[in-house]
């Protein structure tokens, strides 16, 4: 494997080597760089007021090193946006944007379209069901990419306690669908990128040119086909990683967990076949099939997941017209 | 504004705080607490007090310097510790105007509160004649056993200061500035070693002794109360206690009333000692005398002037718990709390938002008439 162990010891940061946030700041100002934070939410309502409000605190009133706090909403039905706009954060919903272009609906989607409205040089995904948000969610994934000069991109990864309910919290049994699915995909095609140790975390954050020239699948795969995307971009060197320490999120059962790797595979696929990784000879089933015990007997459930991928952002012409300085960046 | 009280609410209250155990006889010996005690003394350097150091228990103090060096200090502290603490990590949530989270209340609300007045006071560009003193108290819960390191506390402050403001989570619109006579104490009832005929199971002589406390005639003027609050003892299900432990607390307005009771129960214990053979102590884990600052003291009227003026129902009532080390000691001192909420010392104890606004407007406002009015006095 080339840059081996090289690379996961040079390359694998504690977010406490960012705790000076004064530091960063500064840094950021040197470099004349903004940072938008963007929160990709639906139905959360529980959770999206605690990360405004930390991160408005700790990292725009008291140490300015977020530019701006913007939520992207798949269309929630409960308090998400008002909580939301009512703490501060820019609030869109994603059917909102670039309403020119066939809405889709997924998280990908929300990724996507946010890249059309933040203002930011440097973007900060982070998803908004932490329990225990804390500014280092932030300035530990900003901080390589502030403070060295070839980071362009850099992923999270954390211990997972998982909330079983209000008084339960497992300590281990997060990340299954990373060891059982997307590690071993990597190992067998992209041995570089196994040395993510969570690579489907959901906070990560990059210069706007790792997210605005590749293309985003809408649901499912989006975070595995990121990391295979910059890589072949951008090269290993460009990529980084952070442990947060703990991070504790709702726990998902064993069937929606079953439908999210059904939609990895299916990305993964597509993509070694674009890149000439792999060849088939036909077409993949677009149908999960999953079985549900009802009444003493199994119920056949069927879930359509179709992998309907975005377009670099770049190629947009809405997007150059807002955005003149990344025309030709394609 | 509001973005950094919650904040400091929100860190502070997800720090653990422990208060040490019943069965500990050393309430020194727990150190746990400095985990919250360090927070609080990191952030306040962090936001912008002139000086920060700490007491020989290790409470933080930070100090924003007063524009008349010569004038006492105004101190305004808040205890650090939450009584409940529950197992695993603490998190808290905020639900449109509630805050919600163990130990919220009592009193990760008060202190940060507290916390978060360096920063408050820069950003509205307030500043005081006195010198200002912003203090967390450590290890002060579990039943009052350690209310001692209130004491300890205030031993080692070098200068008097002129005035206190002790700092609650609730509820909003609270004015203590008088104290009840307050005894909170122990019985531990041990079976004699080599008795012979000694009753074999100590929570049957805890039972008796509460059944003697419950028979006490207690004068309704000088109003008086004995509450027995907790009880533990036995280790198995088929075996009789070797032990029992009864935990009492004696209230009364006056302070002879209070000695008078203590010592009936004295005698009630060398009765039961006596007659069943046992070992009884009574341990006083915290003994508080009646004493009042006086509604007509400016800094009571102040204070009182400030939660009417805010709109709020003032609620006067005795303290039963540290103001009482201040008035001992000549410090004129009040009692206020922050929030309005519910759920104590519960899993999901709540505040709500607006009324920590309020809560925050008033200590200011208190605190501005202590550096004009009361420290005059």
């Amino acid at each position: 494997m080339r840059n081996g162990q090289d690379w996961l010891s040079s390359r694998t940061f504690h977010h406490s080597e960012f705790s000076d946030i004064q530091a960063l700041v500064e840094r950021k100002r040197e470099r004349g760089l903004s940072i938008s934070l963007c929160f990709p939410t639906l139905n959360e309502e529980a959770t999206i007021a605690k990360e405004i409000v930390i991160v408005r605190s700790e990292l725009q009133m008291r140490y300015p090193l977020v530019d701006e706090i913007v939520v992207i909403d798949s269309g929630s039905t409960d308090r998400t946006r008002e909580v939301a706009a009512e703490f501060g954060a820019k609030v869109y919903l994603a059917t909102d944007i670039l309403p020119c272009i066939e809405p889709y609906k997924g998280k990908g989607e929300n990724l996507w379209k946010a890249l059309y409205v933040l203002e930011g040089d440097i973007i900060v995904y982070v998803d908004a069901d932490i329990k225990n948000i804390h500014p280092r969610f932030v300035y530990g994934l900003v901080g390589p990419l502030l403070k060295n000069d070839d980071t362009r991109f850099v992923k999270a990864f954390y211990d997972r306690p998982i909330a079983l309910d209000q008084k339960t919290v497992k300590p281990s049994g997060g990340g299954r669908v990373t060891e059982l699915v997307t590690r071993p995909l990597f190992s067998s095609f992209y041995p570089e990128l196994a040395q993510f140790i969570q690579p489907l975390s959901g906070e990560y954050a990059g210069f706007r040119e790792c997210f605005d020239t590749i293309p985003f699948p809408i649901g499912y795969g989006v975070e595995t086909s990121m990391l295979m995307d910059i890589y072949d971009r951008f090269g290993l060197e460009a990529m980084a990683q952070v442990d947060l320490d703990k991070r504790v999120h709702r726990n998902q059962s064993t069937v929606a967990l079953g439908r999210m790797s059904f939609g990895i595979i299916q990305t993964f696929i597509a993509k070694l076949r674009a890149s000439g990784k792999a060849t088939m000879a036909g077409e993949l089933y677009k149908t999960m099939i999953q079985f549900e015990l009802e009444g003493g007997a199994y119920r056949r459930k069927e879930s359509a997941i179709d992998i309907v991928e975005r377009r670099p952002i770049v190629e947009l012409p809405e997007y150059l017209a807002k955005f003149p300085a990344r025309a030709g960046k394609a | 504004m509001k973005e950094l009280l919650l904040g400091n609410v929100v860190l502070l209250g997800e720090v653990p705080s422990y208060a040490g155990t019943w069965q500990s006889d050393d309430e020194m010996s727990s150190v746990d607490y400095s985990v919250r005690a360090r927070f609080f003394a990191d952030r306040i350097g962090e936001l912008g007090v002139d000086e920060c150091t700490s007491d020989p228990l290790g409470n933080p103090i930070g100090i924003i310097k007063g524009g008349e060096p010569g004038r006492p200090p105004i101190l305004v502290c808040a205890e650090l510790d939450s009584l409940f603490n529950p197992p695993g990590d603490i998190h808290y949530a905020i639900d449109g105007d509630t805050i919600i989270g163990p130990g919220l209340m009592d009193n990760a609300i008060g202190a940060a509160a507290v916390m978060s007045l360096p920063d408050v006071l820069k950003r509205e560009g307030l500043a005081f004649k006195s010198t200002i003193m912003l203090a967390g108290i450590a290890n002060t819960m579990r039943d009052s056993k350690n209310l001692t390191l209130v004491e300890r506390f205030l031993e080692s402050l070098g200068t008097k200061p002129g005035a206190a403001i002790i700092v609650k989570g609730g509820e909003l619109g609270r004015l203590n500035y008088f104290s009840e006579a307050v005894v909170r104490a122990d019985i531990l009832c041990e079976r004699r070693p080599g008795a012979r005929q000694s009753p074999p199971n100590m929570i049957i002589v805890a039972n008796e002794i509460i059944d003697r406390l419950l028979e006490l005639e207690l004068p309704q003027k000088p109003e008086t109360a004995v509450t027995v609050g907790m009880i533990r003892g036995g280790y198995k299900y088929g075996t009789p206690a070797t032990t029992a432990r009864v935990g009492i607390e004696l209230r009364s307005t006056s302070n002879e009333a209070l000695a008078a009771l203590s010592s009936r129960i004295a005698g009630i214990l060398d009765q039961v000692r006596h007659e069943r053979r046992v070992d009884i102590e009574y341990d006083v884990a915290a003994a508080l005398g009646a004493t009042s600052l006086g509604w007509s003291h400016p800094l009571t009227s102040a204070t009182a002037a400030v939660i009417q003026e805010l709109g709020l129902e003032l609620n006067v009532y005795p303290s039963v718990s540290e103001l009482y080390y201040f008035l001992q000691r000549g410090i004129p001192a009040v009692t206020i709390g922050v929030a309005t909420g519910s759920d104590y010392h519960q899993e999901l104890a709540s505040a709500s938002l607006r009324s920590l606004y309020s809560g925050m407007a008033q200590l200011i406002g208190v605190m501005l008439a202590a550096d004009e009015e009361a420290a005059d006095a």
